[in-house]
């Protein structure tokens, strides 16, 4: 028997909101850093730079939980190092600072790879009609590689959401941690996991749903 | 250096966790989707219903939350201390294979059903034309295709497990991250330790991708 109390519903629906705003805010972070270094490296070097490209690789093959870590007591020392003394880092900055990164590390090869989808020919007649490298990258590559990594995203979205409970693990209060937090305080382990893994599942599904939607309106005039 | 060398000797036991751990999950995951994954072909079974939304439930909770649920979960339900599922549960190396293996067992009946559905009906029609049973058209021509087809994407998934074994620290698995968290503990040089601990999981990543390489050319060859 598992009592309904009236707080921990706030609770677990704060966390979940929290949870929720974390995950928009890293998606828009990596997102806007994965273009903003696509736009240098297109504009500025010619072939895939092979410095970012083995740089992105290793990122892939280290484990969330170091990066955060490393990123944690980076911040933390980094900070102690300007101050002089200790200044407390609050983990929800640690934890997006580490999450934008790791997920930047992704998005990388995801967008080389839709870049390689738009067809050659419209990027030539561009350059043909006077276009810059920059103007070529935002309206004619972008739009049309989105749609090619759509699918991509969906996964990425998702394995979004799921990483977010990893910032339980340097004191963040988000869904993991308010979930850990009350199971071990009522001793009612099986029901708060029970109800954290709907709620991800639920979140994930969603996250789904409203991405397949994007998927079904064309973008861009020619298909 | 005598501490230097215990330092050294706890990391290659925790080397040693940690390769144990990711080998048996893929190992494990990869043999029990070989032999789920007929079910999880569209049907209109219930079979097939209850392993698509047990496989979806698992895609969608984060690794972490299946770790606590089944470590400190499972394990506080007293009428299981008593039965066998209790030799398992009770170690926690055990039980983060249990869960990498049900990730991995997953994700890899999604790829092996996509794989198997792109497998062209002539050969499936030409399997029934000389009287094989559906069950040995699954063994002997759609699974080693599907195989055969999912290899380049499946070093994302030994990627993916040898990162998720890392979450094995926190429920007292001693494999390198937990070994790095101690030795942490003992002398504060987190940013050390931790860009160490990077230094290692690059490591180990080469050496898994190396000999999936050379397993996958050996199935090739054959």
């Amino acid at each position: 028997m598992h009592l309904v109390d009236f707080n921990i519903i706030e609770l677990i629906a704060k966390s979940t909101s929290i949870t929720v705003g974390l995950f928009f805010a890293v998606a828009c972070i990596s997102l806007l850093c994965v273009l903003l270094v696509d736009l240098v490296e297109h504009v500025y070097c010619s072939k895939k730079s092979k410095i970012l490209a083995s740089l992105v690789s290793m990122l892939s093959a280290t484990p969330e939980l170091v990066v955060l870590f490393l990123c944690y007591y980076g911040t933390l020392y980094i900070l102690k190092s300007c101050a002089g003394h200790y200044i407390d880092c609050p983990p929800f900055a640690a934890g997006l600072i580490a999450l934008s990164i790791i997920y930047t590390g992704y998005l990388l090869p995801l967008l080389h790879g839709a870049k390689l989808a738009v067809p050659a020919l419209q990027i030539k007649s561009a350059q043909h009609l006077g276009l810059s490298k920059a103007q070529i990258y935002l309206c004619i590559i972008l739009p049309q590689a989105f749609q090619h990594a759509l699918p991509g995203l969906t996964n990425l979205a998702v394995s979004l959401v799921k990483d977010t409970s990893i910032i339980y693990l340097i004191g963040g209060q988000e869904l993991m941690g308010i979930t850990q937090a009350e199971a071990i305080a009522s001793g009612q382990v099986m029901w708060f996991y029970l109800v954290a893994m709907i709620i991800y599942f639920v979140l994930c599904l969603a996250i789904e749903k409203s991405m397949s939607k994007c998927m079904k309106q064309p973008v861009g005039i020619i298909k | 250096m005598i501490y230097l060398s215990h330092n050294m000797l706890f990391l290659v036991s925790g080397i040693e966790t940690t390769l144990t751990i990711a080998i048996s999950s893929i190992v494990a995951g990869f043999v029990v989707a070989c032999l789920i994954a007929y079910f999880y072909l569209p049907s209109t079974t219930l079979l097939h219903k209850g392993l698509f939304a047990y496989c979806k439930l698992i895609k969608g909770t984060p690794i972490l939350l299946q770790l606590f649920f089944v470590y400190y979960g499972l394990g506080s339900v007293s009428a299981l201390q008593h039965t066998i599922f209790w030799n398992v549960l009770k170690h926690p190396m055990a039980c983060a294979i249990l869960v990498l293996s049900n990730n991995s067992m997953a994700f890899v009946c999604h790829l092996l059903a996509g794989a198997i559905l792109r497998i062209p009906q002539q050969q499936i029609s030409g399997a029934k034309n000389l009287g094989l049973s559906k069950f040995k058209i699954y063994i002997h021509i759609q699974l080693p295709l599907a195989i055969k087809n999912i290899m380049p994407y499946y070093h994302n998934e030994i990627l993916m497990l040898l990162k998720s074994s890392s979450l094995a620290s926190t429920i007292a698995c001693l494999e390198v991250s937990g070994v790095v968290s101690q030795i942490v503990s003992q002398n504060f040089q987190n940013l050390k330790w931790y860009g160490i601990l990077a230094i290692i999981y690059i490591f180990l990543a080469c050496v898994m991708l190396a000999a999936f390489k050379a397993a996958k050319l050996y199935l090739v060859k054959s």
